[in-house]
């Protein structure tokens, strides 16, 4: 299998079995008088399925945009791998084996969907101008390694079909889907999707898990936001609650699902 | 037999290049014969905004930043070559050694005037580039006290042409028994350049660099995220674009042998920008279509006046004043019926070399 090579350590140390992967420490974000995360602590570990989950405007996405170097955050720490990633630019925080997709689908829309899964090997290569022009043996080599691994990630979370197609001009379901190829094609330690199955429909939504299920089989961690309670439950080892900007919960989907504060602030408004 | 249709593609494709090669290498001759030298003279002209649209091409079309003050850089390729290879300094370098030095500069104030501009976007991006694009043509046309280093308004005269030993280019020369004028000479030098400009934003088109820029145009931040760092990819974009415009300077200077601000004003900035939009922004026909053909129109334009004279017995239009008018017919057209430019990009050939390799 092609799987171990996918996804290798960006630094290239293997993992101490009990060390958190990502470390969240305190983390406080403000827009003016909006606390958007108040003291926001979570640990993943490697290996796992990890679920943030909470009612619309919790916090959920400005977590995922202060982890990956969108936004600054105020306070707090975050490490990745040991690593401090807080402050960096996104391409620091991408470098330093922290991918994502986004929410609303953001793909380079004039862009075929191999072109698009190239662009995620931009961090793992190197060729620069003089390369490029005058097609060294080195750049050539590289390129043809990029498209060799571009196809097979394609291949990988099923769109090998759509390869020479527009990314604007693919279903709904595969442009999710290219993302995910994307953001794989970083060769992250950690990936995490913003609400990938949204707007999927049940059959989309059933190979989109035995996808993420198969990604962790080959040693990827996710960091997962999602709506699906069902999914939710049925996929991550651990989740966490947000609600109104602050962590009111974290364990495993059954001690969540039986918390009084979670019922109160999330599960129990919703017509389940 | 898949083998023998590949042969068989191979075989056309030199063909074709065959025939284009040879097109390309008669054409200065006849335009000579069929037009006149005037025209041949104007092939030389349309070669050199080939160029500058094609290094414009990099900053918009690619990278996707609306600069409209390019032909800053054409200037200081222009200046750099007349400091150096004139009376004015007293300086004669020779070719070879002064336009690569006006590039390299052109390409470090490409940096210098992206790096304040790279949190801006669009329209801003805009002006603050057309902005940047007037400082250094106002800078010339007054650098000429207390020290004078562009000689201001009148600026700068007798530039040396392009000169390989005594073989000036210039000069008429008998070749394998021909006469070769100097602007047939010159077509050449410009078209070895020209080749050269194009096969480089080819190569960079198709690789890493350039699937990056074209990043960085379609979504910035996720770009970003995809682990691109956009402001060093949009400096290099700025530069390569500049030491294109810098080169197409000096050999604008070592062809004209005059150069003054005027020459380098804000109308030019956005010529090369329209030969961009009616071509095809960001695909490489595209802009050399449009940079021919926008530079070819005017003078045609130009024989309106004497069929006008011809047919009613009076000039009722002025061509230069039709040339405005049918320029602004045709952008306005593009825009509403092809707004992906005449010769918009096609992905499939990409795809069928893709297919192939």
């Amino acid at each position: 299998m092609s799987a171990p090579k996918a996804f290798p350590s960006p630094s290239g140390k293997p993992d101490a079995g009990s060390t958190p992967l990502l470390t969240v420490s305190g983390v406080n974000k403000a827009f003016g008088g909006l606390q958007a995360l108040s003291d926001i602590s979570l640990q993943v570990h490697t290996g796992e399925i990890f679920g943030l989950i909470g009612p619309n405007g919790a916090g959920k996405t400005t977590l995922f945009n202060a982890l990956t170097g969108l936004y600054s955050i105020d306070r707090g720490e975050i490490r990745l791998n040991g690593q401090r990633i807080e402050g960096r630019k996104p391409h620091q925080v991408l470098h330093a084996g922290l991918a994502r997709t986004f929410q609303n689908i953001r793909l380079f829309a004039e862009m075929t969907a191999l072109e698009n899964v190239l662009v995620g090997r931009h961090a793992r290569t190197v060729s620069g101008v003089v390369g490029a022009v005058l097609r060294l043996p080195g750049t050539r080599r590289e390129e043809a390694d990029s498209r060799e691994r571009a196809h097979a990630l394609l291949k990988r979370v099923g769109i090998a079909q759509h390869a020479h197609r527009l990314a604007k001009n693919l279903p709904y379901g595969d442009q999710r889907r290219l993302e995910i190829a994307r953001a794989l094609a970083t060769e992250p330690r950690l990936l995490a999707l913003d609400e990938p199955a949204a707007g999927m429909n049940p059959a989309e939504r059933a190979a989109l898990r035995e996808l993420l299920l198969q990604l962790q089989a080959d040693g990827l961690t996710l960091l997962l936001i999602e709506h699906d309670v069902k999914l939710v439950m049925g996929l991550c080892t651990r989740l966490a609650v947000l609600d109104y900007g602050v962590k009111i919960a974290e364990g495993t989907p059954d001690m969540v699902s039986r918390d009084p504060k979670v019922i109160a602030a999330y599960l129990g408004d919703e017509t389940l | 037999m898949s083998s023998a249709l590949s042969l068989n593609k191979t075989r056309s494709r030199w063909l074709t290049f065959g025939l284009l090669a040879l097109g390309l290498a008669l054409l200065p001759f006849l335009v000579d014969a069929g037009l006149g030298r005037s025209w041949v003279r104007l092939l030389d002209l349309a070669l050199l905004y080939v160029m500058l649209a094609l290094g414009l091409n990099i900053v918009v079309g690619y990278a996707g930043l609306l600069d409209l003050g390019y032909v800053a850089f054409y200037a200081l390729g222009a200046y750099v070559y007349a400091w150096l290879s004139s009376p004015h300094f007293g300086l004669h370098l020779p070719f070879w050694a002064v336009l690569p030095l006006g590039a390299a500069l052109a390409a470090l104030f490409g940096v210098l005037l992206g790096a304040p501009t790279l949190r801006l976007r669009g329209d801003y991006l805009a002006i603050v580039t057309l902005g940047f694009g007037e400082i250094i043509r106002i800078f010339l046309n007054n650098l000429n006290a207390p020290v004078n280093i562009t000689n201001g308004p009148q600026g700068i005269n007798l530039i040396d042409p392009v000169r390989l030993g005594s073989f000036d280019l210039s000069q008429s020369h008998a070749l394998f028994g021909y006469i070769f004028t100097g602007i047939h000479l010159t077509y050449y030098l410009f078209l070895l350049f020209t080749l050269m400009v194009i096969f480089i934003s080819m190569r960079l088109e198709d690789s890493r660099i350039g699937r990056a820029w074209v990043a960085i145009r379609e979504d910035e931040i996720a770009a970003a995220a995809t682990g691109i760092n956009t402001r060093n990819l949009k400096l290099l974009a700025f530069a390569m674009g500049a030491t294109f415009g810098g080169l197409a300077g000096g050999l604008f200077a070592s062809f004209q042998g005059f150069i003054s601000p005027e020459s380098f004003n804000l109308m030019e900035s956005i010529m090369i920008l329209c030969m961009i939009v009616l071509g095809g922004m960001g695909h490489i026909p595209g802009v050399i279509f449009g940079a021919v053909v926008l530079t070819l129109l005017p003078e045609a334009l130009r024989y309106t006046g004497d069929w006008q004279r011809n047919l009613f017995g009076h000039v009722y239009i002025d061509p230069a004043d039709l040339r405005m008018l049918l320029f602004g017919v045709a952008l306005v057209a593009v825009m509403l019926y092809r707004p992906a430019g005449l010769l918009p990009s096609t992905r499939r050939r990409r795809e069928f070399a893709d297919a192939q390799g």
